[in-house]
Formats: C-alpha cells, structure tokens, sequence
C-alpha cells in the first residue's frame, strides 16, 4: 500500500474551461480519502488523472514517492471502481474478477486462489460460475470490488460505487466498505457527491467546488471548522444558516456590536423553545418538518432560520423563543466569505 | 394480454401468407428444376411435376464441368470480400469511433458520401483501374471492387454498434491491463459479434449475388461466378434455353446463402441474450 500525492494539478478541457484549478492533496498510507463535492466540480476528473485514464496539463501524480504521471492506467498498480461498474458482460464473473492477474501474468493456481480468496470476502462465492447479465446490481457492485481487491494494488481508487445501489442496501454497503478497506489496509481515493458517504467513512475529505480544493480535513474539521461558506452549507442536512451580523442582531439573537460579518449556526445548535424566557429572542414557527427522531422548524425572523428541535416538539405550537449559543457560532468574512478565527 | 383464439389462427395464417409470398419465386424455381426438361415448357404449365426427379442437379455436373468451378469462384471471392470488409471495417470503424484522430469526422462523411455512387456509374472506371492492375480475370479484381463497395457500409455500421459499447468498460480493461489490440480482441471483438455477424453476412450475400462488375471484369471462364456462370448457361443450339438446369443452378447457389443465414443467425440471437453491453 503505499501514499498518493497529487501535487498542483491543472486541467482545462478542449473548449478552454477550466476543470481542475491547481489541486493539490495527499493520501497517506492506508487513509481513506473522499473527493466530495457536486456533480461537475471536477473530482471525477480527479480520479481518472490519478488512474491515468487522463493526463493533467501541468503538476504531477506521484504513487509511492514516485512520479507516475506520464504512466498508463495499467502499469500505475492502480484498481479503479466504475460507477456503472463496467464489468465484462462476456466473461464469468471468476474471468472478469481473475483478469488482472491473468494479463499480469500470474501463475494459473494463484490466480483460482486469489479469486476465489476475493469472492469469499464479498459473499459471491457461490455466483463464481454466473454472467455479469445474471447478477442483480448489488451483486455486480460486489464483482468489481472483488476485481479491485484480487489485485492487490498499491491505490484503490473508486467512483461513486454507491450511487446505482437503492438506499437501504446503499446505507449497508458503505459500513461493509469502511470495513473491507479497513481489513486490507488499502489506500483508498473515493469519489462521492454523498456527504454521508464522505463523513461516515473517510479520514480525510477533501471538498471540491469548480475545480478548486475548497478544504481538506477530516470529518470532525470540515464539520465543525468549516474553512469557508461552501463548505459550511455544503455539509450538514438540514445545511448551515448564514446570517449577517447585522440582521441577527436586529432581530435579538445577538449582542449589539454593528458588525459587518456573516455567522453562521447549524440548525442543531440553535436553541428553540416554546416557551418564553430570559434572553431568548421570539419568533413565528412558518413550518415544522418532523422526521422521527428530530423535528425541523423554519422560523420567521424576517429572514428564514432553520433549528433543529427534538422529536419530542409539539407540531401545533405556532410561536418559539430562541437563542443562538455564543460558543456554537461560526464566523465568516462577508466580502472573501473566509472562516475568521 | 393473451391473444385469442381466432386470432392466433389469424396470426399464424398471415405468417403463412407472407412467407408464401416470399418464397413463391423460389418455390417456382425448385419446381422447374425438379421436372423433366419437356415439362418446363409444357403448355399450360404444371404446378407439380408429374415425374419429379433431381436428374437436372445430376446433369448440370455432368454436362457442365465449369460448374463447380463457378461455385469455388464464388466462394473464394464472397468470403475474400467479406473477410476484407470484416477485418478492415472493424478497425477502421473502431479508430473512428474510439481513437481522437485528427480529421477523423471529415474522413467517415467523405466514406458516406462515396457510398452514395451506385455501382453502375463505377463500373468503367473500375475496370480501367482493374486493367492497370492488371487483375482482369482475376478474382481480386472481385474482391478489391466488391471490398471497396461496401466497406463503406460495414464502417458505419460497426460505428454505430462501437459507440454503444460503454466508456467504462474500455477503462476498465485499460486498468486491468489490457493493451489496445488486447482490448480490441478479447473485449470489443467478442462483444460486438452480432453486429460484425449482421454486417459479414449481408456484405457475403451481396458478393455472392454481385453480377454486373463480376461480368465486365471476368471474361475467362474459367474464372467466372455463379451469377455470370448461370446467366450464361445454354443448351446445345442458341434456341434452347436449359431452363431445368438453370433452376438447379439457382437453387444450388442459394443454399449457401441460407446455410450462412443460419448459421449467422444463431450467434446474433445469442449475442443479443447475453446481456451483451448492459453494464
């Protein structure tokens, strides 16, 4: 296994638009690495550059300490996970797991070994026999992992593997991910615009937005150390509330200081209860959204503001008194829309 | 919804009907060549040989050893053709649909055009060309002309299918470690057999049916096809035309065809219940 450095990476495609604008990141040996971002914010790109199906226009790839740019996909000991999976709908699924050490040129026993090692570890034992058309999706998905893990190879690299799945085999598969990689100790660059996938099983995300590495940390920093207001409204559901200073403190919810900023408060650390009290500012309830375990509420401060309450809150009550936990607030820079210390 | 009764009696009768249709010339022709050469011309005419006999099919070996030669001809240059337009039209179709050339689109609608002339209008020129080669009478006068025809077709045809091979999969051999012709062979190749199949085959009947180039460019006899062999079939005087002969003749050299139909046919159909490129 070994360590991915991706270093000023820069893409512009043919009509001159620019992909990737100097991405630069590192995965450490054995981390598993999420791309996180919406569809066109070019970490698909990212991937097939690391993979080699495409080439940078400057900066360089390195595997290992070294430099695999000028590299194809084959001699770079990459494994790539398709998105459609893109597996070999002529060939078993024993030929379409086995074919990288076939034409690697491993020896006829290992290579049954292997295969047969990779099968067991994702539960197709028994479909070795079967043709990719007789497998149902969750099957095939299974198959191109085992085609990734046969190999052995230095990078795993994988593109939204998740997203054909239907939710509730998609929400097992994921645990069932963290917990193969974790075993085989694998290096993993992962591609999804999920930011449930990206927080439940990384230890470094990177969030990308047009073409640029908008913050990379881990989890618990992108979540609670948003590096800018992309990252803050991108991450979280319900996502964060940017407010102006100024507006939040017309309507109470802070001091008076006449403050230019933008703060920001997730909806689950907004206080909101249904009765008055000291400090607490009032508010009309617009709308109660409950889904079981928490209920959110849309309140009207003459912006919207959005909290998140237990499930416990009553959907009838019509009127909340609020207050915006100094400690649980976020601070950005209204013009660079930077996070201030 | 299940179809009644009366209409599936409906149903099977029109297929009847349509396939009567179909083959009724071909019928007509296995008729005549199963009767004795007086009843062909007999008046009216029968519609089933009093005394059927496959005497003709004896006779035209016999009295015609050229014959077989016709056949031999034929095969070499269909199968030449089709192995040409087989082996080039899939490259080609493959590099145009895959590989970023340069020019590549002003190249495929330049073939579209020229697949425009119909083949009268080339057959002087052709045969100019074919002089200088100095491959009259010769059959890869045939198979260069007949190559040069329908190449065209086989190309976008192929194109068409290569296209809808998904990305992923030509990506995924590539990390797997499959070089270009690796690639081509043991993953393009096999999953496009239908469409190479369809496109061999036509491109084998129309070799094999080709007449107006395989007459202008072959004098020799020893070197003509089946279609000129049987259009210049006679009898013994210019007045007698060896019409249950000729039949045989036609009805031998159409078996190839239906062999090669179904033969073909069976490797479409299973290329198509393979699941062949549902990724």
């Amino acid at each position: 296994m070994a360590q991915v450095e991706i270093r000023s990476v820069v893409k512009a495609f043919d009509s001159g638009k620019t992909i990737l604008d100097d991405v630069s990141f590192t995965a450490k040996d054995g981390q598993f690495v999420s791309l996180l971002g919406a569809s066109g914010c070019g970490k698909t790109t990212l991937l097939r550059i690391i993979a080699g199906l495409e080439f940078a226009d400057s900066g360089a790839v390195f595997i290992e300490g070294q430099d695999v740019s000028e590299r194809s996909p084959k001699d770079r000991d990459i494994a790539m996970v398709f998105q459609n999976y893109a597996l070999y709908p002529h060939l078993s699924v024993a030929e379409n797991i086995g074919m990288g050490l076939k034409l690697r040129k491993f020896p006829e026993a290992e290579i049954l070994t292997r295969t047969q090692e990779a099968a067991r570890m994702l539960g197709l034992a028994d479909l070795l026999a079967r043709k990719p058309a007789a497998l149902s999706g969750g099957q095939r998905q299974r198959v191109a992992l085992a085609r990734a893990l046969v190999r052995h190879p230095k990078v795993f690299l994988l593109d939204e593997p998740l997203s054909n799945l239907d939710a509730v085999l998609r929400e097992k598969t994921r645990g069932e991910l963290k917990l193969l990689f974790r075993r085989v100790k694998g290096t993993v660059v992962y591609v999804t615009h999920d930011q449930v996938e990206a927080m439940t099983m990384s230890d470094l995300i990177v969030v990308m937005d047009k073409g640029r590495i908008q913050q990379a940390g881990t989890p618990e920093e992108i979540y609670h150390k948003p590096a800018n207001t992309f990252v803050a409204t991108f991450l979280g559901a319900p996502p964060m509330n940017l407010l102006p200073e100024a507006q939040a403190e017309q309507a109470g919810l802070l001091a008076k200081t006449g403050g230019g900023r933008l703060v920001g408060v997730r909806p689950e650390d907004v206080f909101a209860a249904s009765e008055s009290g000291p400090g607490l500012a009032f508010a009309d309830v617009t709308l109660a959204e409950p889904t079981g375990a928490t209920t959110v509420l849309t309140l009207d401060f003459g912006f919207p503001l959005r909290a998140s309450v237990p499930g416990t809150w009553k959907l009838s009550t019509q009127k909340a008194w609020v207050r915006l936990p100094p400690e649980r607030l976020h601070f950005f820079d209204a013009q660079t829309r930077r996070r201030l210390p | 919804m299940k179809a009644s009764r009366a209409g599936q009696a409906f149903f099977a009768l029109a297929i009847v009907m349509v396939a009567l249709w179909s083959l009724a010339p071909f019928l007509w022709q296995f008729i005549t060549s199963i009767k004795s050469p007086e009843e062909v011309i007999a008046v009216p005419p029968t519609y089933w040989p009093s005394k059927p006999s496959l005497s003709s099919y004896v006779q035209i070996f016999k009295t015609r050893p050229m014959f077989a030669t016709y056949i031999l001809n034929s095969l070499i240059v269909a199968l030449g053709t089709t192995a040409v337009c087989t082996v080039f039209g899939t490259l080609a179709a493959y590099a145009f649909s895959r590989l970023k050339l340069p020019g590549s689109g002003v190249v495929v609608n330049a073939i579209m055009v020229i697949a425009l002339f119909p083949a009268t209008l080339l057959v002087v020129p052709l045969k100019q060309l074919i002089m200088g080669a100095g491959l009259l009478n010769n059959p890869w006068a045939l198979i260069l002309s007949y190559s040069a025809l329908n190449l065209p077709f086989s190309i976008w045809v192929l194109m068409t299918f290569f296209k809808q091979i998904p990305m992923d999969i030509e990506e995924a051999a590539q990390v797997d470690g499959f070089t270009r012709w690796g690639l081509l062979w043991k993953i393009i190749f096999p999953l496009s057999a239908p469409a190479v199949a369809t496109t061999a085959i036509l491109i084998f009947i129309f070799s094999w049916n080709e007449f107006l180039l395989a007459l202008t460019f072959i004098s020799r006899d020893a070197a003509r096809t089946v279609p000129v062999g049987i259009a210049l079939l006679s009898g013994v005087t210019v007045y007698e035309v060896p019409w249950d002969q000729i039949s045989a003749a036609v009805v031998m050299t159409t078996l190839p065809v239906v062999a090669m139909v179904l033969l073909f046919q069976r490797r479409i159909i299973e290329g198509l219940t393979a699941g062949a490129v549902k990724g």
